[in-house]
């Protein structure tokens, strides 16, 4: 099977500091990827070299066979970890921008997730709590037919329950071809939804494996893992 | 082009909240002055509210454009290297697309905002001097010999071209700013300032050939206003500002596709 994500020793530096440093992995379709890390590991900047915002410094990614671009934009589906939409926009302002620049937008979806969420349609984003804006980005994000999605630290800033919400959201509305790369640093909460994980320490990867077979290697869970990782 | 239709619409709505507000004021205020020019003949005591309102709508024009022009840069900025940046470089869109479009939202405002000038300045126009109006103009065009059509033509789109020129020069100062990882808006001004003085250079190098063309001694004459050569350094100046702006586009252009580094 074609790889969707192919990083070959991707690296990205500023100036003399190296935030990415010789990263290089693949992702088969239908995967969910756990990229843990600590804070400042080079996650965000990962994604963010594979949504197309930021241009690497070396090497190559390649996303169903195509450096990020125009092109594979319209089959990526981004989450950053920051707001990014204009707080004075209603919800059907969003999901009517998202159609019109998206084709693969789902707007029933979108549509159908904000209903569940108890989400009026008229309401401004400016006046919606933290978690609800959260949970707007990623209504946006999933909403999309993506052949990739990349999620930056969906879950983190929002209540406990908000994340079991999101973390059901994402498993029950993401397409079974599609794949999906989460970075995060709460991995116990992301765990069980987990095929792979990814682990990075300072720019660099130190392990890539499926996390049934970390499980039995290391007859520990992988937030176990983690902190034996990242304490030494 | 159905994407370029879109963008422009978002960035117009999105700089429509303030500036329709804003131009729709200066109007209403322009408006206001003017009637209270008309009720000063009956009621005298009114001549003291129209000689305050007369400055202040005059400032309040003045103050439409700067706004206009300065909320514009703001919008670029904001759009294409903070948060907001996310949203604009996750479309499936050249950068080329997303610098036209907000050129082409800044020009359109700029017209909009010319035309509301216009009608204002007619409206402050004092009653007495509308007749005379006319009568003046015609000297003055006759007093420097030039067609006024032709004129008033080219230097309303020499004014266009400098304002998109300048817009293109602020885009090439940002994508240079975008490239800084601290003070963004400290770097884009200084890359401004660099741009700008080069921009000068070559302003100055223009009007000394266009002057030495004419035969001008620029340091002991003063030359009668002929109307070719105030055409053509309107022209020269016009081909001047189409160079800088494009050479600023492509620059912004190369540095946003190549160098992108939205943090």
């Amino acid at each position: 099977m074609t790889p969707i994500l192919t990083c070959e020793h991707l690296t990205k530096t500023y100036g003399v500091f190296r935030a990415l440093d010789d990263v290089s992995f693949t992702i088969e379709p239908g995967k969910i990827v756990g990229l843990l890390g600590e804070n400042g590991a080079g996650k965000s900047t990962l994604l963010k070299i594979l949504a197309g915002m930021l241009t690497k410094t070396s090497g190559s990614a390649q996303i169903d066979g195509n450096e990020p671009g125009v092109l594979t934009k319209s089959y990526v589906s981004y989450l950053p970890d920051k707001s990014y939409l204009q707080e004075w926009m209603k919800l059907s302002d969003l999901f009517a921008l998202f159609s019109r620049f998206f084709a693969d937008f789902d707007l029933q979806k979108a549509q159908g997730m904000a209903k569940d969420l108890g989400l009026s349609e008229k309401a401004r984003l400016k006046a919606m709590s933290k978690g609800m804006q959260e949970k707007v980005h990623l209504i946006l994000t999933m909403s999309r037919h993506a052949k990739l999605y990349l999620l930056d630290e969906p879950i983190g800033g929002v209540d406990p329950a908000a994340r079991d919400y999101i973390l059901d959201t994402i498993l029950t509305n993401f397409n079974e071809d599609a794949s999906i790369l989460i970075s995060t640093h709460m991995i116990a909460d992301v765990e069980q939804i987990l095929d792979e994980a990814i682990f990075l320490k300072q720019g660099k990867l130190i392990l890539h494996a499926p996390v049934d077979e970390l499980r039995e290697t290391h007859h520990q869970s992988v937030d176990a893992l983690f902190r034996e990782v990242y304490r030494s | 082009m159905k994407l370029f239709n879109h963008l422009f619409t978002y960035h117009f709505k999105c700089t429509a909240r303030i500036f329709l507000p804003l131009i729709f004021g200066i109007v209403l205020l322009a408006g206001f002055t003017k009637g209270v020019e008309s009720l000063a003949d009956p009621l005298p005591f009114l001549n003291f509210l129209y000689a305050f309102l007369l400055p202040v709508s005059i400032l309040g024009i003045v103050g439409m454009f700067l706004c206009i022009v300065l909320l514009s840069i703001r919008h670029f900025f904001r759009n294409m290297t903070s948060a907001h940046g996310y949203f604009l470089f996750m479309l499936p869109v050249k950068p080329s697309m997303h610098l036209a479009s907000h050129l082409f939202t800044y020009v359109i405002w700029l017209i909009v905002a010319g035309a509301a000038a216009v009608g204002c300045v007619f409206l402050l126009i004092p009653n007495s001097a509308y007749a005379q109006l006319g009568t003046i103009l015609d000297q003055v065009f006759a007093v420097l010999q030039i067609n006024e059509n032709r004129v008033i033509i080219i230097l309303i789109a020499m004014l266009l071209l400098s304002a998109t020129a300048f817009m293109c020069t602020i885009y090439a100062a940002v994508s240079i700013g975008q490239l800084a990882k601290e003070k963004r808006a400290v770097t884009s001004f200084a890359a401004y300032i660099g741009i700008y003085m080069i921009e000068q250079l070559l302003s100055v190098c223009m009007l000394i050939v266009l002057f030495l063309f004419f035969g001008m001694d620029l340091f002991t004459s003063t030359a009668a206003l002929s109307e070719n050569m105030l055409l053509s350094v309107l022209i020269g100046s016009s081909i001047l500002y189409v160079l800088i702006g494009t050479t600023s586009f492509f620059i912004a252009n190369r540095l946003f596709s190549k160098h992108l580094n939205l943090i």
